[in-house]
């Protein structure tokens, strides 16, 4: 089920509604329903792939009774490595293994000796690499004792299968969400107007920004040897407000769906525009990603402990692998490589924890510098985003091409038309609140910003806006597809 | 807690559902279709139909924007008689559009007569309509109508942006996308002098290359089709503007005629070619649509010959 689709909008207020009044009283009846809301809600796409969340869950659910029965290292290293066996054993069939296939075959066929072992050619579960990382939270995190294992298999499950962050996250650390499973929630009308706003946040940056740019994106992307250079560098920027429009909306959208059955979600984006280095924009994107990595694959190989050799190679391989964790494709590992790159300079110059603070804290406008970082690091995001967006490495490679020509300096096609100022006017919108907001969790948390009068004549603007643009065709979130 | 919320929540949004409640009812009569199809054209010509509730009609307009636009309504009723016709042409489509358009509205009419106006442009891959839009069609000529469609074809931003469109669409004859139905479903163009689209006025007669096979095996199986359902079919073939014609292109629509006459008169069809004949570039709006005068004149013409 789609967060921006007609059933939604019928789905959540009757879930709520009998969330609250009807199995409010007692939590284990609570649980239940969420659970089953919430196989309603991943069924609506596919009721078959159920089985593989269930089958994760179990599997989780059962190492971690399992490692808190023992205290013998060995043998609880040993369920830990079942554990993530079995759930990049379920990854890797689903997303990876036609991708080593394809490539053993071809490379085998280049070296004359032709294998042709078959693919699988099968359908990638919606959201296998964000609830397949959230199980292996939960083992971790029990391993290393930060949590006790739960013996409430609804709860658990419930937390597993939690609709608003099942799909596309955030990917919830264990010990952040299992607890809040486990303890009685009250609803607080004050959580829920400020989830219903980040809702309403979410909706026009999938609505207005990402589906208004994916639009002019899918045009240019879909013939780029065709493009001027103005033209593939105009479309190279809007795909990067539109996969931040895309997944940043539907993480508010989760984490302000969330609020309302009264839990709390953490921050998955933290206005990565507005970063002044690379560093920082990593530290601002796809937060619960980078940290999952951070905690769980940079930290236990050494992180920036040890030399500079440790470091380089530690945040390569993280990067790499969060390259790989999006798709299995060359793309996708280049686009990890080349951010690597950029992060490098950074790591060896100590400079990579400069940009702790919000930008221009306190004052209305960025100084020069601040600019100029924010400038280069959006143009050096971007030049990455083309490895993502493109269809293959040769596509890639011809919008490379394009933009380092001379026809980068022509004016770009349809750069006035109607659609476009749609794009434009919403891209201001986003940026002038999210500007406005940057120390906040989202844009339209004005509170004590702006007076009530303002605040309401936005939230009114913005609804207005969505109703009056919101493109015909809606398109599927990008990240459903990871 | 939880009522007061929802409460408050719907006190809220009553704004934003009156200011829309109230723009839907200020440009009711521009309220879009259900969009049964990918074809803005064909859902309006479909759901009119539908509403109507006509069956057992006389004569059935059907094929692609030269039916809807170049067939006058008037001739076509002192002609054949009867004020129990539709013209079901919509624009957008070619001659495989046609052949899917047609079972589920000829089934629903039950018309003694087709009548179809096109030329060699409905015989390019200009575009299609698939099965599944001719099952759409079929089921939403049967649904009984209110609000039902509109929910299961449910997309609320489409109808606010067609409602804006339509308003453009249903009352000024000098767009070309036109739908300003008169009594049958026709669609006459009025575009003026200094509207004439340029690049549609100059559009070159299709080239060999770009007549498209599988459009002419649909236009066999619709002249079948109609054949095996007793309905008599009338092919008029569309001139295009006098301007354009060149040798090669007079050549390919000869041969274009004489093919589809191969196909209508063995099934006992009838075929008018009014290509035959001079059409001063004056009648005409752009390469192939005339304006109201020369429809008129064209189908008047045209019928003449079909004696």
């Amino acid at each position: 089920m789609l967060f921006n689709s007609i059933d939604f909008a019928l789905f959540l207020p009757i879930v709520f509604l009998l969330y609250w009044k009807v199995f409010g009283g007692d939590l284990r009846t609570q649980n239940a329903f969420l659970l089953a809301a919430s196989m309603v809600f991943y069924g609506w796409w596919d009721w078959r792939f159920l089985g593989l969340v269930f089958l994760s869950s179990v599997i989780d659910w059962s190492v971690g009774i399992s490692l808190d029965r023992t205290e013998a290292p060995t043998r609880r290293k040993w369920l830990l490595a079942a554990s993530m066996l079995a759930n990049l054993g379920i990854l890797g069939v689903f997303k990876y293994y036609d991708f080593f296939i394809t490539n053993f075959n071809e490379a085998f066929t280049l070296m004359g000796l032709p294998i042709g072992i078959r693919t699988l050619d099968v359908v990638l579960p919606v959201g296998i690499s964000f609830y397949t990382f959230q199980t292996m939270s939960y083992s971790i995190d029990v391993y290393r004792r930060q949590i006790e294992a739960t013996r409430d298999p609804v709860a658990f499950s419930a937390y597993v299968l939690f609709f608003p962050q099942l799909v596309a996250g955030p990917i919830e650390r264990a010990s952040s969400l299992m607890p809040q499973f486990k303890r009685e929630r009250a609803f607080v009308i004050a959580d829920a107007w400020d989830g219903l706003r980040q809702i309403l946040w979410g909706l026009f940056k999938k609505v207005l920004v990402a589906d208004t740019c994916a639009k002019y994106v899918d045009q240019i992307y879909s013939a780029p040897e065709l493009m001027s250079g103005s033209t593939l560098a105009l479309g190279t920027a809007l795909f990067a407000f539109q996969i931040y429009g895309d997944f940043s909306g539907y993480s508010d959208i989760a984490i302000g769906t969330a609020r309302l059955f009264g839990f709390n979600l953490m921050q998955n984006f933290a206005y990565p525009y507005f970063s002044r280095d690379m560093a920082e924009f990593w530290r601002r994107w796809h937060i619960s990603l980078s940290t999952w990595f951070r905690d769980y694959v940079y930290i236990p190989l050494g992180g920036s402990r040890g030399g500079k050799f440790f470091q380089v190679r530690n945040a390569m391989i993280i990067f790499v692998v969060s390259g790989f964790w999006h798709g299995a494709s060359w793309n996708f590992l280049i686009w990890g490589f080349l951010n690597g790159l950029y992060f490098l300079p950074l790591i060896l110059a100590k400079r990579n924890r400069q940009n702790l603070g919000i930008v221009a804290e306190g004052k209305h406008l960025p100084s020069l510098r601040e600019a100029g970082g924010m400038l280069s690091t959006f143009l050096l995001a971007c030049m990455a985003w083309v490895f993502f967006r493109a269809n293959d490495l040769p596509d890639a490679l011809s919008v490379y091409e394009g933009i380092f020509s001379k026809s980068l300096f022509t004016v770009p096609d349809h750069l006035f038309s109607k659609d476009l100022k749609v794009v434009f006017l919403s891209l201001a919108v986003l940026f002038t609140l999210e500007w406005v907001a940057r120390g906040r969790q989202y844009g339209l948390q004005l509170d004590g910003i702006a007076p009530r009068w303002v605040r309401r004549t936005i939230y009114y603007g913005v609804v207005a806006l969505i109703i009056a643009y919101a493109p015909i065709t809606t398109a599927s979130f990008i990240y459903f597809q990871f | 807690m939880v009522l007061r919320f929802l409460r408050q929540s719907a006190l809220r949004a009553l704004p934003i559902v009156i200011g829309v409640a109230l723009y839907v009812a200020w440009g009711w009569d521009t309220f879009p279709a259900p969009p049964i199809t990918s074809n803005i054209s064909v859902n309006e010509k479909v759901h009119r139909v539908a509403l109507s509730g006509q069956r057992n009609v006389d004569v059935l307009a059907l094929g692609s924007s030269m039916t809807l636009n170049n067939l006058s309504s008037g001739p076509v009723v002192e002609h054949f008689g009867t004020t129990r016709y539709v013209n079901a042409g919509a624009w957008g489509i070619g001659a495989l559009a046609v052949s899917r358009m047609a079972p589920p509205l000829v089934r629903h009419l039950r018309p003694r007569q087709v009548i179809m106006v096109s030329n060699l442009v409905d015989f390019t891959p200009v575009s299609t309509m698939t099965e599944k839009d001719s099952a759409s069609i079929t089921e939403h000529l049967r649904s009984p109508g209110g609000i039902g469609p509109y929910l299961s074809h449910w997309n609320a931003p489409y109808y606010l942006r067609q409602m804006s469109a339509n308003r453009i669409r249903f009352h000024d004859a000098a767009n070309y996308e036109y739908l300003g139905f008169d009594a049958y479903g026709g669609a006459a163009l009025s575009v003026p002098d200094q509207s004439i689209h340029p690049g549609r006025y100059n559009e070159p007669v299709p080239s060999a290359a770009e007549i498209d096979e599988d459009r002419y095996a649909a236009f066999k199986d619709l002249a079948q089709f109609l054949s095996d359902e007793h309905v008599e079919f009338l092919v008029i073939c569309s001139p295009h503007r006098d301007g354009l014609r060149t040798s090669e292109g007079e050549a390919l629509a000869q041969a274009h005629v004489a093919r589809l006459r191969s196909i209508l008169l063995p099934l006992g069809h009838r075929l008018v070619d009014a290509h035959v004949r001079q059409w001063p570039d004056s009648l005409f709006c752009d390469a192939n649509h005339f304006d109201g005068e020369g429809a008129e004149l064209f189908t008047r013409w045209s019928l003449e010959q079909d004696q």
